[in-house]
């Protein structure tokens, strides 16, 4: 269990994490979404006690990390892929983490073996790839056998087979009734392996929700038709709904489609049917997590790039100028 | 969650009580697992040795009985010893990057979430490091004594001295004493600055730069009562086969240089129970 109460943290002028409250709970996965810059990182060292908050609180387990004395037998943490001297080999390094909280090379053998690097353990790190980093990471993380989990973006660098075994890994280890902390950019990502989402923007809290809810809340509402005789249905449709989209024509022969919001699928199946009217369309847009988060965040992104529409527009307008010249 | 999950039990136990033995085998993996600290352990004993054995070489050849203008005072035991100024360096960069080597690359970060209580770590570190650096000081430093004396035994004019001489093991052992207070002035330097290029501009300042900057000042200022308090100068005292003029004794001189960086590493200490990581 992890749980913040009004953690604040300001560099200066900057307020990095502000009045942020939480908890992430045994037995599944919690999600820490936020864009870059968010405070993401800050709030995960002050959970291992790295940064100290300049107010509130963060315990694990319920202490302060700090008061835990030897603590990986409770809490393992990936902080950064290839956070490893690059002359040494991984064993070593796993092997000087492990001696300090009791452990020994049986142990570093077994997290060797369980992500898959048994083979390079006696190479120097420096020479690994930033996947082989990540793996070495969780390696670490793993070798207190903790209750407690946080890893910081460690699917960054991963190819698909490596992504897809980090997710099936958390889901393992969170159906083991551990609490698995595990922060992305990444929102589809995060909707393949969090139960549960803690979202944050400029360091504040904006949602602490299910996976499910949180895409639901966002949701558009809207109901795509697609029917051969669009002109008939539209107008059928329209009498009844708030709002109706113009018709748009079909694609390769697909028939023409329009929007329709704020009547549901089955009222609008059982109208055409009353009326002998063919439908080869009716889906609901749901809108995905990464849709949903744009949303939310909209207004809390730090670093944003110019809307590249705008930005080739500015381009081309001079080039454009200079060609009639 | 529609279901109740498992209450998470560990079905890994530590192989020892987990302890300060623990953090203290975890740092001599971290030392014992690096090619380049290996290296510059050995390039450490090589610039005592093949500096000394220089030196004393240096000052016997050409040298004849009556042509010398030898004094009872040569100091036969700690003359190869004046080589340490190159050596102390080496040693001196060698506890820089044991601890600032921790910050670049991040392994700090694994190190102190592994062993939230920081000062305890860098304490166990310096230890370590400090154990291994006298053990193999004191191996260069001995050679360096028997091959300097076989040295200045060398045709007619019989300088050398044996290690049952008076104030010989004082110094030999005491050489080796000066390398490791250096390498742990190089330890509090990086602790305290955590910048590689910072800490060893420091520690080539203080070692280097200050002495040589000293001789310039006027005699006026106190120069000398200043003098002999530089870490460096106090603590090659420790070579010495007496007091010399406004200087310390041999072993004070020594505890001077100790003393400089003690206050260095409290001051580490208190940054490091502070700072963000």
């Amino acid at each position: 269990m992890i749980e913040t109460q009004e953690l604040s943290k300001k560099y200066g002028a900057t307020v990095a994490v502000d009045r942020l409250s939480f908890r992430a709970v045994p037995g599944r996965v919690t999600g820490f979404l936020g864009p870059n810059g968010a405070g993401k990182s800050t709030t995960m060292r002050m959970i291992l006690g790295l940064d100290a908050p300049t107010s509130g609180s963060v315990t694990v387990n319920g202490t302060p990390y700090r008061q835990h004395r030897y603590p990986l037998h409770e809490v393992g943490a990936l902080l950064e892929a290839k956070a490893i001297h690059p002359g040494r080999s991984s064993y070593n390094h796993l092997l000087a983490v492990a001696q300090s909280n009791g452990f020994g090379p049986r142990r570093v053998t077994q997290v060797l073996e369980l992500v898959g690097l048994e083979k390079v353990a006696n190479k120097r790190a420096g020479a690994y790839s930033l996947g082989m980093g990540q793996r070495l990471g969780i390696a670490t993380a793993l070798l207190g056998d903790p209750g407690v989990l946080l890893l910081d973006e460690p699917v960054n660098g991963l190819d698909p087979e490596g992504i897809i075994w980090v997710r099936n890994l958390l889901k393992a280890l969170a159906a083991e009734g551990r609490t698995v902390f595990v922060s992305s950019h990444l929102m589809a990502e995060m909707a393949l392996t969090a139960d549960h989402l803690v979202v944050i923007g400029r360091g504040r809290l904006i949602a602490d929700t299910s996976v499910a809810d949180f895409v639901a809340s966002a949701s558009s509402g809207r109901v795509r038709v697609s029917s051969p005789d669009s002109q008939r249905l539209r107008q059928l449709i329209a009498e009844r709904a708030s709002e109706v989209s113009p018709i748009e024509a079909g694609v390769d022969g697909d028939s023409p489609t329009f929007t329709v919001s704020g009547l549901q699928r089955s009222v609008i199946g059982d109208l055409a049917l009353q009326h002998g009217i063919a439908v080869h369309e009716l889906t609901s847009e749901a809108a995905s997590l990464e849709q949903a988060f744009m949303e939310l965040t909209a207004d809390d992104v730090e670093f944003r790039a110019q809307d590249p529409n705008q930005f080739t527009q500015h381009e081309a307008a001079p080039v454009a100028a200079s060609r009639k010249a | 969650m529609s279901t109740i999950a498992p209450i998470f039990v560990s079905s890994v136990e530590p192989d020892h009580r987990p302890g300060i033995v623990g953090v203290a085998r975890s740092e001599w993996t971290k030392i014992r697992s690096l090619r380049s600290t290996s290296w510059t352990f050995f390039v450490t004993a090589v610039l005592t040795i093949g500096l000394g054995a220089l030196f004393s070489l240096g000052r016997t050849s050409g040298r004849a009985p009556g042509r010398d203008p030898i004094t009872a005072n040569f100091n036969a035991a700690g003359f190869a010893f004046n080589a340490l100024f190159l050596s102390q360096l080496a040693i001196g960069v060698l506890g820089v990057l044991i601890i600032t080597a921790e910050y670049s690359s991040g392994m700090i970060r694994t190190s102190f979430t592994a062993v939230p209580q920081r000062g305890a770590v860098l304490a166990v570190k310096a230890f370590i490091f400090a154990l291994v650096t006298f053990v193999i000081s004191a191996l260069a430093t001995f050679v360096t004594f028997f091959a300097s004396q076989a040295i200045l035994n060398r045709g007619t004019l019989k300088l050398g001295v044996s290690i049952t001489s008076p104030h010989a093991l004082r110094i030999v052992v005491g050489a080796a004493l000066y390398l490791t207070v250096c390498g742990l002035l190089g330890v509090a330097l990086g602790a305290l600055l955590r910048s590689t290029a910072a800490a060893i501009t420091a520690l080539a300042g203080l070692l280097f730069i200050l002495p040589i900057l000293m001789n310039f000042l006027p005699v006026s200022w106190h120069r000398d009562a200043i003098a002999q308090w530089l870490p460096s100068n106090a603590g090659m005292q420790i070579i010495e086969k007496a007091t010399q003029p406004l200087q310390f004794s041999p072993w004070v001189g020594l505890a001077v240089f100790a003393g400089w960086v003690a206050v260095a590493f409290a001051a580490a200490l208190v940054l490091l129970r502070r700072r963000d990581v």
